[in-house]
């Protein structure tokens, strides 16, 4: 059974998978990869390129190309808002979407946000008509003044870029979803495991945004296919409803019946 | 200042120092440097020139010119 399709920015998808294009042993192992991730959105970036070197550059456009996914491309590696903006107007005119994966770092060591200046590049980036994909920290704070500026995604991390830690803050996450109802929040960052995928849509997360975790696999391609049925499964769950988690044990089997002398053993 | 000085610039290309000739168009730049992959931007100065201008726009002394192309990304 396959969850239910869902809508980014008005674009309907049926993965809630979002995956990442870089780390793998070779272009061919993240062909298929990607495939077996059934992943309908991938992640990308861009950089000067030395026209000497133009024809790897146009293999991996290829590769891209014959995906047929969306494309979301990031601003990886900015660390202030000009340099984040700037970048966003490259990818819109190189990758031709409003689409964009939102990074502004502040801090080397952990590669975490900058609340500060993502909110100053997503105002710009908004009034521009670009369709932000802001990668954040888990403040519920932050991710208010996001949604207010008219982010309708947010993707908080659920641990530090290429950690696989997992998911650091479930109390966190769990609070953005429950007091940002209307958003459709992804992780972005940390997922090790499909076990820390499951977890992110247990707590009714819209999807999951990877890529170490699966290109650095012993076997990226396995590991992508159970990403994408650990994802399902999760999301499977979260719409059939978890059962609540209580005090008491109660017994499974029906006790009417029971002959009176069980009772007493 | 020599004939050749008068007919060239110098601007900075993708981080690199390059000399080209004056007046010379982005058309002309991507000629001559042969960039052959079908999808890159064109960024002068950090302003991104449409592929529409590419005829029409002149490289200027001291201009910053970069290509940017796709590359994997998380």
């Amino acid at each position: 059974m396959q969850a239910s399709p869902w809508k980014v920015y008005g674009t309907e998808l049926d993965s809630r998978l979002f995956i990442g294009t870089a780390l793998y042993p070779s272009p061919q192992i993240m062909l298929e990869a990607i495939q077996a991730s059934q992943s309908q959105v991938i992640t990308i970036s861009l950089r000067r390129q030395t026209p000497t070197k133009s024809a790897s550059g146009d293999k991996f456009w290829q590769l891209v190309e014959s995906l047929g996914c969306h494309l979301l491309p990031n601003t990886a590696g900015c660390y202030s808002a000009p340099e984040a903006i700037k970048t966003a107007r490259m990818a819109r005119e190189l990758f031709e979407t409003d689409w964009i994966k939102l990074e502004v770092l502040g801090d080397s060591y952990n590669l975490q946000p900058d609340p500060f200046a993502l909110l100053d590049a997503t105002k710009v980036l908004i009034n521009e008509g670009f369709k932000v994909f802001p990668y954040c920290t888990d403040d519920l704070v932050l991710c208010q003044k996001l949604a207010d500026l008219g982010c309708e995604v947010l993707m908080p991390w659920g641990a530090p870029i290429g950690t696989g830690q997992g998911l650091i803050n479930p109390y966190a996450l769990e609070t953005l979803r429950k007091r940002l109802p209307e958003l459709t929040l992804l992780v972005d960052a940390g997922i090790g495991k499909p076990s820390d995928a499951v977890q992110a849509m247990e707590l009714g997360f819209d999807g999951v945004l990877l890529n170490t975790a699966v290109a650095e696999a012993l076997d990226p391609v396995k590991m992508a296919d159970a990403f994408s049925q650990a994802i399902n499964a999760g999301r499977l769950a979260y719409e059939a409803g978890i059962m609540p988690k209580r005090d008491n044990a109660k017994p499974s089997t029906p006790t009417l019946d029971q002959p009176i002398w069980q009772q007493y053993v | 200042m020599s004939d050749i000085s008068r007919q060239h610039i110098d601007i900075v290309f993708n981080g690199e120092a390059l000399v080209v000739e004056k007046d010379i168009t982005v058309m002309d730049l991507l000629h001559r440097l042969e960039v052959a992959t079908r999808r890159f931007v064109v960024v002068i100065n950090d302003q991104v020139v449409p592929k529409s201008a590419y005829m029409t726009t002149q490289l200027a002394l001291g201009d910053h010119c970069d290509i940017m192309s796709p590359i994997s990304g998380g």
